[in-house]
């Protein structure tokens, strides 16, 4: 094959690289347009995998155009030595300088020359008959090369033909089984056999030559991922270990498929292992190529003498001019000076469709040289330009394309130069911007343009990165030092940190970030969410109201809350109107129709948003007046409800007991002996001074307290509620209840004394005389525990002494002594 | 500053108090159940809010807790609240 129809079989390749690039490019433009029309989630499940592997087809073939460019550049360039050389030998010398001068040059050039040749593929060295390889090595080489190709597509063509034949075959034995009847039985057996011994035979053929192509399949993958784990730069020694793990691994797999494969075939995995290997030397190439340019521009300053230039005449300047082309065209040449490019398989790498080698193209080189690099090559393509611009009027063709060459290249560098101060740019703002979030690695969210497209090699984008974070401060123009890192947290003013508490239900709120597709954005909910609001605390200090006592008056909705927070409801943002509103509707609705109710407890005045859980927690909450309960069935009636509540977590019973024990009312007895009451006088939205332990407070006014006992016989108007503290507070006020006939039968008394609440209930046969004896120590009586008289009547046995089941069952609620009048000061029972 | 004990008003630094109506230890952090207090000391059990107590330089600070692990330790509040519960009863 001769130099031209090598020249165009590259050229060929190329054109075909490139239409399949622009078609890959295509169904990634679809891909999408798809990633428009369907959710995120529904992308990446469908056609995310499809993108991956188009990218990484798309790359592997930008990689093989590079390649052809790469070999298409330097043939070019060694034609160009070639020529310059033959011009330089015309040249007519007048002196002995200038003969040493052209001698000089000469070599200089046959230097480059001999670099860039052999730099090229073998088939194209040879073409040139130069140098060593004679044309019948070069036939062998190319038959080798060609049975390499060959025996593996034999395999797949194999495959194909076997497949044929055994669907020949399978269609034989329909025919067999349709003539059976026409052919006697013995004749039909053996034409069965043999028929059923060739279709043996040919899916032997078929499993071992799958068996093959899957061995050599998985070969070729597992050298691939060896090239890139050699590629790839170890983060630490963990990540070392793994990557020597898997070395190892691969290599063991390798060595097992490759026993299932013939020789020949893996001769031609050899090659592919050279190619491999060209990886690694890649990234030398890339070094080398930047040190060779700036070793040449600084030998091309000092062999360029201006003055020379200026005197020689316009054949000499154009030959000047080509001896220093070759080292100022531009790196995309001069990196083909690179010894370590001198693959023996190189053109076997070309003609391998399936390489999968990635060499940076010359577009990358130029990418990758720092910043000063380029400017200081921009410059001197300026310099340049302007140098011939002014010394020549440039008719000469040569030059003039030369000129043009230059100032198409100045354009290139000046892009590069431009897109790179924006990646600084960029750098630099994502760095701040990763420092506001206390993150450091800014290195990995920005500029990967200019590093390699395979997506595996994140460390090495990172190392790259992090190299142009240098360049950054090298450049002159930028500032040397990084910007110090902003502590955002410790940058708020303090201030504003107990803001957020005033929403105490925040938490639940917030931080329901979405996952984005930029790094950054990505980045920043992970970033929100850990930095979990920190508030100081100002003071701690005991409750001077005894908060405990009060907690276990509550205790109904406190679970109900929790309850809701473990089912992961927004108990938290609860709209107070709504169950407000609901309850009012309740409450009017229940009266339109005559039936007394009394108001939802605490816990049913939670502010829930009306789901069935809490529709069905506030119904339940919602009893008829006949069923009337004491403030301590209340709270147990609450226990009940929190037990019953479905909220689709095993939350266990708070109390297994469902009835008033002896025991449950002394508990309540007892826990308010011990409360600890303000010494101060509290006054309170009604304007009532309800304690003042200076005992200057008269009882109410139209109340003698000391009249109401245990038994007495009232007529409530006003407020029911749960406790006696809401009692004597006035607060939590259930609707106004009357009921037609308002009076009742006093079973509990509240008391104030110096320690606090005293609650005396109707099941302590010394009740009344408690009550006088507290009254007479200067004891209050705050709130009264009252039941239907019916019930009271149907359990009175002529004491005031009532069980507590008795108690339970007809007790309704309590009332501020203030909503009282005494009917009967004695009671009932007297 | 003292060490916080249960049902103490916890004073922030934008006057809001809070009491502290549990307290558990889980994976050695401290979580503390907070209802906000008005001015008579009245816990809001609506508005409860489960947080980290964290020592700093010295000083206790409270810290919100991640969403997720809301309704675990709510259930681990509402066992203490029922064992508490339960102990009362017996």
């Amino acid at each position: 094959m001769n130099t031209d129809k090598l020249l165009e079989k590259y050229q060929k390749e190329l054109a075909e690289t490139e239409k399949n690039l622009q078609s890959i490019a295509h169904t990634l433009n679809q891909l999408e347009i798809e990633k428009g029309k369907v959710s995120k989630y529904e992308y990446d499940t469908t056609w995310k995998k499809e993108e991956n592997q188009a990218i990484d087809y798309q790359n592997r073939l930008q990689a093989q155009k590079d390649n052809l460019e790469h070999t298409i550049k330097a043939y070019k360039m060694v034609k160009i030595y070639q020529e310059s050389i033959e011009k330089i030998g015309k040249i007519e010398i007048h002196s002995t300088e200038e003969k040493k001068e052209i001698e000089t040059d000469i070599k200089r050039l046959e230097e480059l020359l001999n670099q860039n040749l052999e730099l090229l593929p073998k088939e194209l060295k040879e073409t040139f008959s130069k140098k060593v390889l004679k044309n019948e090595d070069k036939v062998e080489v190319d038959a080798i090369e060609e049975e390499k190709i060959v025996q593996i597509e034999d395999y797949q063509n194999d495959t194909l033909v076997i497949q044929n034949e055994l669907k020949h075959l399978d269609e034989e034995i329909e025919k067999l089984e349709k003539s059976k009847n026409t052919i006697s039985n013995a004749e039909y057996i053996k034409e069965l056999n043999s028929l059923k011994k060739h279709i043996r035979r040919e899916r032997g053929k078929l499993l071992r030559n799958r068996q093959i192509i899957n061995c050599y399949e998985i070969i070729l993958n597992d050298k691939e991922r060896l090239s890139e784990i050699e590629n790839t730069i170890a983060r630490d020694e963990q990540d070392s270990k793994e990557m020597e793990k898997d070395r190892i691994f691969l290599q063991n797999e390798i060595d097992r498929n490759k026993r299932f494969i013939p020789k020949n075939l893996i001769k031609s995995m050899e090659s592919i292992k050279v190619q491999s290997d060209s990886i690694i030397t890649n990234e030398e190439i890339i070094d080398k190529v930047a040190d060779n340019i700036v070793e040449a521009t600084k030998e091309n300053e000092k062999n360029k003498s201006t003055e020379n230039m200026v005197e020689l005449d316009a054949p000499k300047l154009t030959q000047k001019i080509q001896e220093n082309s070759p080292i100022s065209k531009n790196e995309e040449e001069e990196e083909y000076f690179d010894e370590e490019d001198k693959d023996d398989d190189f053109d076997s790498k070309l003609d391998d469709k399936k390489s999968r080698t990635i060499i940076d193209g010359p577009a990358k080189l130029l990418n990758e040289k720092p910043l000063e690099e380029l400017l200081r090559l921009k410059d001197k393509y300026q310099s340049d330009i302007q140098f011939y611009r002014e010394k020549s009027n440039l008719n000469d063709p040569t030059l003039k394309s030369y000129v043009e060459n230059l100032e198409q290249k100045l354009d290139e560098v000046q892009k590069i130069i431009n897109k790179k101060k924006l990646d600084n740019m960029q750098n630099k703002l994502m760095g701040a911007i990763n420092n506001a979030y206390d993150n450091t690695e800014t290195s990995q969210t920005v500029n990967t343009s200019s590093t390699t497209s395979e997506d595996n090699l994140k460390d090495d984008i990172n190392e790259k990165s992090d190299s142009k974070d240098e360049n950054i401060s090298e450049t002159p123009d930028e500032p040397k030092k990084k910007e110090p890192k902003n502590n955002v947290e410790n940058s708020i003013p303090e201030k504003e940190l107990p803001e957020v508490i005033e929403s105490p239900l925040d938490n639940v709120d917030s931080k329901k970030g979405e996952n984005k597709d930029t790094d950054l954005n990505a980045k920043k909910p992970k970033e929100e969410k850990k930095s979990k609001k920190k508030f100081k605390i100002k003071n701690v200090r005991k409750s001077i109201k005894n908060i405990a006592k009060k907690t276990v008056v509550k205790i109904s909705a406190l679970a109900v809350t929790l309850v809701l927070i473990a089912a992961g409801a927004n108990s938290c943002s609860m709209d107070k109107k709504d169950t407000k509103q609901r309850n009012e509707v309740v409450d009017q609705t229940d009266n339109e129709n005559g039936i007394i109710t009394y108001k939802s407890t605490t816990s049913t005045e939670n502010n829930y948003d009306v789901s069935p859980v809490e529709q069905e927690t506030a119904e339940k909450k919602t009893e008829s007046y006949s069923e009337a309960q004491s403030q301590v069935n209340t709270e147990l009636e609450s226990k009940k409800d929190i037990q019953t509540m479905d909220v689709g977590v095993n939350v266990e019973p708070i109390t297994e007991k469902s009835s008033e024990t002896e025991e449950e009312i002394s508990q309540y007895t007892n826990q308010y002996d011990v409360v600890n009451t303000d010494t101060e006088t509290n006054n309170l939205d009604d304007g009532i001074i309800y304690l003042n332990n200076t005992s200057e407070i008269a009882p109410s006014e139209y109340n003698d307290n000391t009249s109401i006992h245990i038994g007495s016989e009232v007529t409530v108007d006003g407020n029911i509620h749960d406790d006696e503290y809401d009692a004597y507070y006035n607060e939590n006020n259930q609707t106004s209840y009357y009921g037609t006939e308002p009076k009742r039968v006093v079973i509990g008394t509240g008391i104030v004394n110096d320690d606090g609440m005293n609650v005396i209930y109707a099941y302590n046969p010394d009740a009344n005389q408690k009550i006088d004896e507290l009254l007479n120590e200067g004891g209050e009586m705050v709130s009264i525990l009252t039941a239907n008289k019916e019930k009271y009547l149907q359990n009175y046995d002529g004491s005031t002494t009532l069980t507590p089941e008795e108690i339970k069952s007809s007790a309704e609620g309590w009332y501020n002594i203030n909503d009282v009048s005494i009917n009967n000061g004695k009671g009932m029972s007297r | 500053m003292k060490e916080i004990e249960l049902y103490d008003v916890i004073t922030l630094e934008d006057d809001t108090e809070y009491t502290a109506l549990k307290m558990i230890n889980k994976n050695e952090k401290k979580y503390c159940l907070l209802a906000p207090v008005d001015e008579e000391e009245e816990p809001d059990m609506e508005n409860i809010k489960i947080v980290e107590l964290i020592k700093e330089n010295n000083e206790t600070v409270i810290q919100d807790i991640e969403e997720e692990l809301a309704p675990t330790l709510a259930k681990e509040f509402l066992k203490l609240l029922r064992e508490g519960i339960e102990e009362r009863d017996n």
